[in-house]
């Protein structure tokens, strides 16, 4: 056997040594796992013998590292260890007596004693570590399924250090618009197949959900973190095969759809407008992504497990910007609230003169009595606009329902559609909900089975 | 000093296993365990070619002694299954298991692997010994002292 420099000591300095399992076994074992009192992991690895005894290295070894070794994602080479650490070669005989008990460093061990690099663990998996295996094969899982976003400061102002809020709104940028990507991807393969709105509501929400999205990885030479999505705990029972599919392969849709894409490009752009002609839609999904790209204090870059997919973004320019998310100026309109006022006007109608309630024109103001401040009006449609046909859809039970009018702003929601809209005057009220009436119903006489129930009432037939 | 009946249970032992002097040498106390279990069914084992070849057919401590190879054991433990024959009980696992072998270990480790070359299959009857139980397809048999297994299996074609 080899020679190996080291101090000849009287035996292993560990106290109350005991085995829990041998890890690799051919005719005896040649990988063996032992803890001491402490709960401190060591490893006996087989490396040589002559006629008389057999040469077994054995050095610590962190827990973490041992199971990641056993669910085969690391070599055992990792785990040997470093230049300039300690552990121990000796010698066993036939009848289990050790002959000589070396402490030495890693650096004195011939290379052909050290574990091949290739050396994975490819054998049966002692029963003793299974859980925690399988807890480590969920962990390789979703890394093999992030997204790498690497983060670095923009400028040299603070060095290489980058802003708490710039990772902040990072985080929550990609959450929120991975999230409204989801819940649109789910609500439009489920509505062709379902129509129990609150089972697809369920399934949405519990697939849309910011939490899904798990830190698998954090490197804090720059600010490098894996981000993926968790499959344990969502709503196994409520689900649907394809939404099942879609949820496992969830991120890489959304890099492909989303992150995966020039916003610098016209060409690009169109094809966005184009698939997401929702311009709502497309603000909730792409808005948040273009404010880290457009954010002046930190660079980007984000790319998959295996590499193939690696994209830095550049500052996108304005017309660019504005012409995919021209919902902007609305968007503005929309953040910058109106100064004004609800108010309920009591007021006297001549019976035989005033047909129609809500005809009240400006020189009839001296038949007011009183005003009142209001937070709730009526709204009502009886009639479906359908641009496209060129003729309108009267409703044989029109629309009724009680708007709410908060901070300035118009508020309404139909359940039954869920349709939910906000405006600052009537008009812009009116042609939202007729707007938004129109594309459901356009999806309804399209096949959109979900909507069925709602229209066959609206509609009466 | 009386007999007891631990005595006589002992002497009764020493006739009944074919490697019972293994047992005393090591100082095996416990081995083979008592609750083990005498079976008949069809076995495949790895082996040398040809059948003959003075290896086939020996526990581990013997093979270690007629290849002068000391015993690989880090614990008394370690022994008593090193006295008993290892079977498999499908053909298709002992083959798969033996590739596996020769494939994953390493280099240093192989040296114990490149020696059997091919799969054996017979029949073990309950007059043969006492079984380990089955796990994951493989039990250990620790034989009788009238126990003869050469000329009752056969190779299978090919070598693994």
């Amino acid at each position: 056997m080899k020679k190996i420099s080291g101090h000849i000591i009287k035996s292993l300095p560990f106290e109350g040594l005991e085995r829990i399992s041998n890890l690799i076994e051919f005719e005896g074992p040649l990988l063996s796992h032992y803890k001491d009192r402490f709960g401190n992991n060591y490893l006996y690895y087989w490396v040589d013998q002559d006629k008389i005894n057999n040469r077994w290295l054995v050095w610590e070894v962190a827990e973490d590292f041992l199971i990641l070794y056993l669910s085969g994602q690391v070599p055992l080479l990792t785990l040997f260890p470093r230049s300039g650490k300690v552990l121990y070669c000796i010698d066993i005989d036939n009848e289990i007596k050790y002959s000589k008990v070396l402490l030495t460093y890693s650096d004195f061990i011939p290379d052909d004693y050290q574990p091949e690099p290739d050396a994975y663990f490819k054998f049966d998996l002692p029963v003793v570590y299974k859980d925690k295996v399988d807890i480590s094969d969920y962990l390789k899982g979703l890394k093999e399924r992030a997204l790498y976003i690497n983060v670095e400061p923009a400028s040299g102002r603070y060095k290489r250090t980058i802003g708490i809020e710039d990772i902040w709104n990072v985080f929550e940028s990609i959450g929120k618009s991975f999230s409204e990507y989801v819940e649109f991807n789910v609500k439009s393969i489920l509505s062709e197949r379902l129509t129990d709105k609150n089972r697809i509501l369920n399934v949405a929400n519990s697939l849309s959900s910011p939490n899904r999205l798990r830190i698998v990885y954090l490197n804090l030479n720059s600010f490098h973190v894996g981000i993926s999505a968790d499959h344990l705990n969502i709503d196994h029972t409520s689900m649907d095969r394809s939404v099942e599919n879609f949820s496992q392969e969830v991120l890489a849709q959304y890099k492909n759809d989303v992150l995966d894409n020039d916003f610098s490009s016209t060409e690009d752009i169109n094809i966005l407008i184009h698939k997401y002609s929702n311009e709502d839609l497309r603000k909730k999904i792409f808005n948040p992504i273009i404010d880290i790209i457009n954010n002046d204090n930190i660079k980007v870059n984000i790319a998959d497990y295996t590499k193939t997919f690696e994209k830095s973004y550049s500052r996108i320019p304005k017309i660019e910007r504005d012409k995919l998310l021209p919902a902007k100026s609305k968007r503005d309109t929309q953040l910058t609230k109106p100064d004004q006022e609800l108010m309920v006007a009591y007021v006297i109608a001549d019976k035989s003169t005033d047909q129609t309630q809500g005809s009240l024109f400006p020189k009839d103001m001296n038949r007011v009595l009183y005003f009142k401040s209001a937070d709730t009006f009526p709204f009502e449609i009886d009639k479906i606009i359908q641009p496209s046909l060129g003729k309108d859809l009267p409703l044989a039970s029109p629309i009724k329902i009680e708007g709410t009018f908060d901070d300035g702003m118009f508020f309404l929601s139909y359940e039954p559609l869920g349709i939910e809209i906000s405006a600052t005057n009537k008009k812009q009220l009116e042609e939202r909900f007729n707007k938004a009436l129109g594309e459901l119903y356009e999806a309804y006489i399209g096949g959109a089975i979900i909507y069925q129930p709602a229209f066959q009432k609206l509609i009466g037939n | 000093m009386p007999l007891t009946i631990f005595h006589i249970l002992k002497m009764l032992a020493a006739l009944l296993y074919k490697h019972q002097s293994l047992f005393d040498k090591f100082h095996l106390s416990d081995c083979p365990s008592p609750d083990l279990n005498e079976i008949q069914l069809t076995a495949y084992r790895w082996a040398h070619s040809p059948i003959e070849h003075e290896l086939n057919f020996l526990p581990n401590i013997l093979y270690n002694l007629r290849t002068e190879r000391p015993n690989r054991a880090l614990d008394p433990k370690d022994m008593c299954p090193e006295c008993n024959l290892s079977f498999f009980i499908r053909e298709e696992t002992a083959r798969k298991k033996l590739k596996n072998y020769k494939s994953f270990l390493e280099k240093k480790h192989k040296i114990f692997t490149n020696v059997y070359t091919h799969i054996a299959k017979g029949e073990i009857e309950k007059s043969d010994g006492k079984c380990t139980s089955i796990e994951n397809e493989h039990f250990g048999l620790y034989e009788y002292t009238n126990c003869e297994l050469r000329g009752r299996f056969k190779l299978l074609e090919g070598p693994v």
